[in-house]
């Protein structure tokens, strides 16, 4: 009977209180920790000719003036004509201009033109077919071999068979990793590639090591 | 209970990111060397005319008639060459033909680019020549097969 009394008056303080406007409060405080950064890293490589021609420029031209860079300087490197069982070495470094360690995990080709115009089979399956692209590291041509078959297969992406590592661009000079391509024009080439003038680009491509076995 | 509870949550939260797209990326890049020029060469040998034979309209038996003609690479490749010949008509059938002969060089003969060559040749109407090839006329192909020489031992 005591306990309903005190429930009771309770009841009818706070209904009072409320009505009467009195406001309950509770001390409070917050402090913030701001302006965290968090800065995502960068994939980014560059891939240019080497022994010695001025850059940008293909690694493969038959003469000076197609090797040439405006403003840059004469090519060194014609290979000038090609002819059935000829081969010619070439180097592209490819650089880390980024800022995480990167793999080269793929490569590809592309005929961009035969003879001025747009590739037309079947004169671009029987050049692909019968040009034989080795690309490897500088150096390792037995060990270090990236991709070794058609340029008709290259010219679809392929998984590098080695994977080459470059460490992330930190100080003065971007670390690089060489690489050569070694082109053979297949003795069995047939007459039907004599005095055709392809263009071939070469592409290459890396993705981030961290977090990605 | 709480254990197949936690399960069936976490199955329902994969199922979740699986609707809602969430994938996988990696950070790549890629770059291009551009314009790689691969010219193939030519293998292109042209035969000049044959220079005015002294004699050859007016064989008699026993007769050897000389010639020549000027072969030129006009291909980009180095290339060798080799001549054959065949006669045709009368001069050149029966029991003893008119024989043609390529003098010097005629087999493996290497050209390079732009160079000229002269291949001289006779033709000999045998002393046995009876009086059938009395007024008979013939005519001489000459073939000039070419290869490359590079890569080519």
């Amino acid at each position: 009977m005591r306990s309903k009394l005190i429930l009771g008056l309770a009841v009818i303080i706070i209904v009072a209180s409320v009505g009467a406007g009195v406001t309950l409060a509770i001390f409070t405080d917050q402090d913030y920790n701001s302006e965290n950064i968090f800065s995502a890293g960068t994939v980014d490589i560059a891939a240019d000719r080497n022994l010695g021609d001025p850059i940008p420029g293909p690694m493969f031209y038959t003469t000076v003036e197609q090797g040439t860079v405006p403003d840059g300087g004469d090519a060194l490197n014609p290979t000038g004509v090609w002819w059935p069982g000829r081969t010619e070495y070439r180097n592209l470094d490819v650089r880390n201009m980024g800022s995480l360690q990167v793999r080269i995990n793929r490569v590809s080709a592309e005929i961009t033109s035969i003879n001025g115009a747009d590739p037309q089979p079947p004169l671009s399956e029987s050049f692909a077919a019968n040009m034989h692209v080795k690309i490897y590291v500088a150096g390792h041509p037995q060990t270090k071999i990236l991709y070794e078959g058609s340029l008709a297969n290259l010219l679809t992406i392929q998984d590098c068979i080695h994977k080459p590592v470059i460490a992330p661009f930190t100080n003065l000079w971007p670390p690089m990793v060489q690489l050569v391509y070694e082109v053979t024009m297949l003795p069995q080439a047939g007459n039907d590639l004599q005095g055709i003038v392809p263009i071939v680009s070469f592409s290459v491509y890396a993705e981030q090591t961290k977090n990605n076995p | 209970m709480k254990t197949k509870m936690f399960a069936s949550m976490l199955v329902i939260a994969l199922a979740a990111a699986l609707v809602g797209g969430a994938t996988m990326a990696l950070f790549t890049d890629q770059d291009t060397n551009e314009g790689n020029v691969f010219t193939a060469g030519t293998v292109d040998i042209e035969a000049g005319e044959t220079s005015i034979i002294v004699g050859a309209d007016n064989m008699a038996p026993g007769d050897t008639v000389t010639g020549s003609f000027v072969v030129t690479n006009v291909g980009t490749l180095e290339l060798r060459y080799d001549v054959s010949a065949l006669g045709s008509g009368d001069l050149f059938a029966g029991a003893t033909p008119a024989v043609v002969e390529a003098l010097g060089d005629d087999q493996n003969v290497v050209l390079a680019p732009g160079a000229s060559a002269t291949v001289t040749f006779t033709v000999h109407l045998p002393l046995g020549a009876d009086n059938s090839y009395q007024g008979a006329a013939g005519l001489v192909d000459f073939t000039i097969a070419a290869e490359q020489t590079a890569n080519n031992p």
